[in-house]
């Protein structure tokens, strides 16, 4: 599914967070979205998501998502929040049947198709031994994947990931990222996603947007984004660009004159 | 792959819900200062069924202590009990607050107020009419609480009209306080329907509130699923399709509703609103499609208990049903707090 943002501005009460983003997001593509802290970058996601007022349009493979009602943006678009939040008392199976919610009737139950879309993809993610465990009892690599599948259910071609990896170690970082690639691939998902780590979403996304104070200051290939000035620029940061076996970027952050292990 | 849930309800609990209900009401019909025997009691029961006739060994008398006193009254309780533990089931999944009751919003106070105004005469109602009065004011509570919730710059999330509630009960409570001061001779009055109980309990108490009842409870009940998925916030819920505010004031106008129509004819019951979903909660699962169907006929099972104590305990004198409650409940809730992870509150 074809994202066209144009001219997208939204906030908080007064607080204006984005100011004028316009962004073209092709179908099937990976987006990494990448910025410091509060450049507007799950604010974005929030308004693709729709879950927050804005000005400008967003159109999904053209049809404008504002006039749309919840259950249709739902079936259009499935949202995976930073920290999800797992009730208590609620097990696996439960919590990834919450993502069939916009296929089904204001005061109706899951159908019996409802449960077999779970099942297979708890198969999928290789979590149905996990399907009976409480949500709240996950590992935090169980905990994403969970959330992952649940966004799966929603059978969204449109997928928006909040730091996917931000509270995973650096395995889980790869095994999770690899996943979504894969999804991706084999389900012609469109994924944008914010990232904090530099090196991984390069490695990752097909192109990346930099945000700044609310405003998209590059966006491109990896290559392109992941500078030392433009990161020095936006960041404040003070980094060196490496490059890994296939000409990828490697962000590597540089201590002046103390970081070649000298005591 | 429908045992591996827990978001349904199991027919087994289903079961033991109605069977204990069913038990208690008998119990219930059985005690008290008149001997009946059980098996008249059964015998009577099954000629109040239509196109039934079996003789029964009850005296005239017997019989209308049976139909007209204990009958009436158990039903009562149940309805009462039924609608306290829904609604305060149903609060706690609209606001993701374990400690939300059914009278979170003011209905309490509202209701407080309407009562004292009908008891002390000042707006020149005779106490017959005290159950509308009641009913009015837990209702314009709830409106006013929801206007002031959502006048409030802060927005319309749950937390805005939780401490709207705070402070429109602290209002209605202050000038209640202050007419129940004026009028000193109604204190005892006022003070005995503020405690709750099920004394004046007929079967025209019943007719009142069966219709509101029927339909509050009902369309809550309904809601279950709903509040399960609501039960991962706000912001989630509405990403995966749930219209979140309509759904919380639709849960809340009719909880409120059903509240507001026991309170009138009971009094302020304490605490079932919050001891029995909890209890619900702890053994059977936090899936409000349990909770919600369990809590009604536990609540309902619970107040008819708590009943025939309070009218056994200090025979022949009657406790107030607040005071019974509250005396169970109390304690309760410091288990449950001891109980709770961090997570959870």
């Amino acid at each position: 599914m074809n994202v066209s943002i144009t001219a997208v501005s939204a906030g908080y009460g007064a607080r204006v967070v984005l100011n004028e983003i316009s962004l073209e997001v092709p179908g099937g593509s990976w987006l990494g979205i990448i910025g410091p802290n509060g450049a507007g970058k799950s604010t974005l996601l929030r308004a693709v998501a729709r879950l927050l007022p804005y000005d400008g349009s967003i159109v999904f493979d053209g049809e404008e998502i504002g006039t749309l009602d919840r259950r249709s943006v739902a079936r259009s678009v499935a949202y995976v929040p930073q920290s999800p939040i797992f009730p208590e008392g609620m097990n696996v199976t439960d919590f990834v049947l919450l993502g069939r919610t916009p296929y089904i009737s204001h005061f109706g139950t899951e159908s019996k198709r409802d449960l077999e879309i779970v099942f297979d993809v708890l198969t999928t993610l290789d979590l149905i031994e996990f399907r009976e465990r409480p949500v709240t009892t996950l590992s935090g690599g169980e905990a994403q994947r969970v959330a992952l599948a649940r966004a799966l259910a929603q059978q969204a071609p449109l997928v928006l990931l909040d730091e996917p990896t931000a509270a995973l170690d650096v395995g889980h970082q790869q095994d999770v990222l690899d996943l979504i690639d894969e999804l991706r691939r084999t389900q012609q998902l469109t994924v944008m996603s914010t990232m904090h780590d530099l090196t991984l979403v390069g490695q990752f996304a097909d192109s990346l947007v930099l945000l700044s104070n609310g405003v998209v200051v590059a966006e491109g290939g990896a290559s392109d984004v992941l500078t030392a000035a433009t990161i020095n620029e936006h960041y404040g940061a003070n980094v060196r660009i490496l490059r890994d076996d296939v000409g990828n970027p490697v962000v590597v952050p540089w201590r002046n004159g103390r970081s070649r292990g000298s005591l | 792959m429908e045992e591996s849930r827990s978001g349904y309800l199991p027919f087994g609990w289903l079961v033991a819900g109605l069977l204990t209900l069913i038990a208690v009401g008998l119990f219930s019909i059985l005690s008290g200062p008149i001997d009946l025997a059980a098996t008249d009691v059964f015998r009577e029961l099954m000629n109040q069924i239509p196109g039934v006739s079996v003789e029964s060994n009850l005296s005239e008398l017997q019989s209308a202590i049976l139909t007209d006193i204990r009958l009436p009254r158990v039903i009562l309780g149940m309805i009462v009990g039924g609608t306290l533990a829904v609604a305060g089931g149903a609060y706690q999944g609209v606001f993701r607050n374990p400690l939300a009751d059914p009278w979170l919003l003011g209905v309490a106070a509202g209701a407080g107020l309407g009562a004292t105004l009908a008891i002390s005469g000042i707006v020149n109602l005779s106490s017959a009419l005290l159950p509308p009065a009641a009913f009015i004011g837990a209702l314009g509570a709830v409106a006013l609480t929801y206007f002031v919730g959502y006048s409030l710059r802060a927005g319309r999330t749950a937390t805005t009209l939780i401490l709207a509630g705070v402070a429109v009960a602290s209002f209605l409570t202050a000038l209640q306080t202050y007419v129940q001061q004026q009028n000193s001779e109604t204190l005892r009055e006022v003070y005995s329907w503020i405690l709750g109980g099920l004394q004046t309990a007929s079967w025209r108490e019943v007719r009142l509130v069966l219709p509101y009842v029927v339909v509050s409870v009902g369309i809550v009940l309904f809601h279950g699923r709903l509040l399960d998925v609501m039960s991962v916030g706000d912001e989630e819920a509405s990403a995966l399709g749930i219209n979140v505010s309509r759904v919380r004031l639709t849960v809340v106008i009719f909880a409120s509703l059903g509240t507001a129509a026991v309170v009138a004819v009971s009094g302020l019951i304490g605490f079932v609103g919050i001891i029995v979903p909890h209890t619900v909660r702890l053994i059977a699962g936090s899936s409000y499609r349990r909770l919600l169907v369990l809590s009604t006929l536990f609540g309902a099972a619970f107040l008819v208990l708590a009943d025939v104590a309070a009218r056994t305990v200090a025979a022949p004198a009657e406790l107030p049903l607040g005071v019974i409650t509250a005396f169970t409940g109390a304690p309760f809730f410091a288990m449950i707090l001891r109980r709770a992870k961090g997570g959870a509150l």
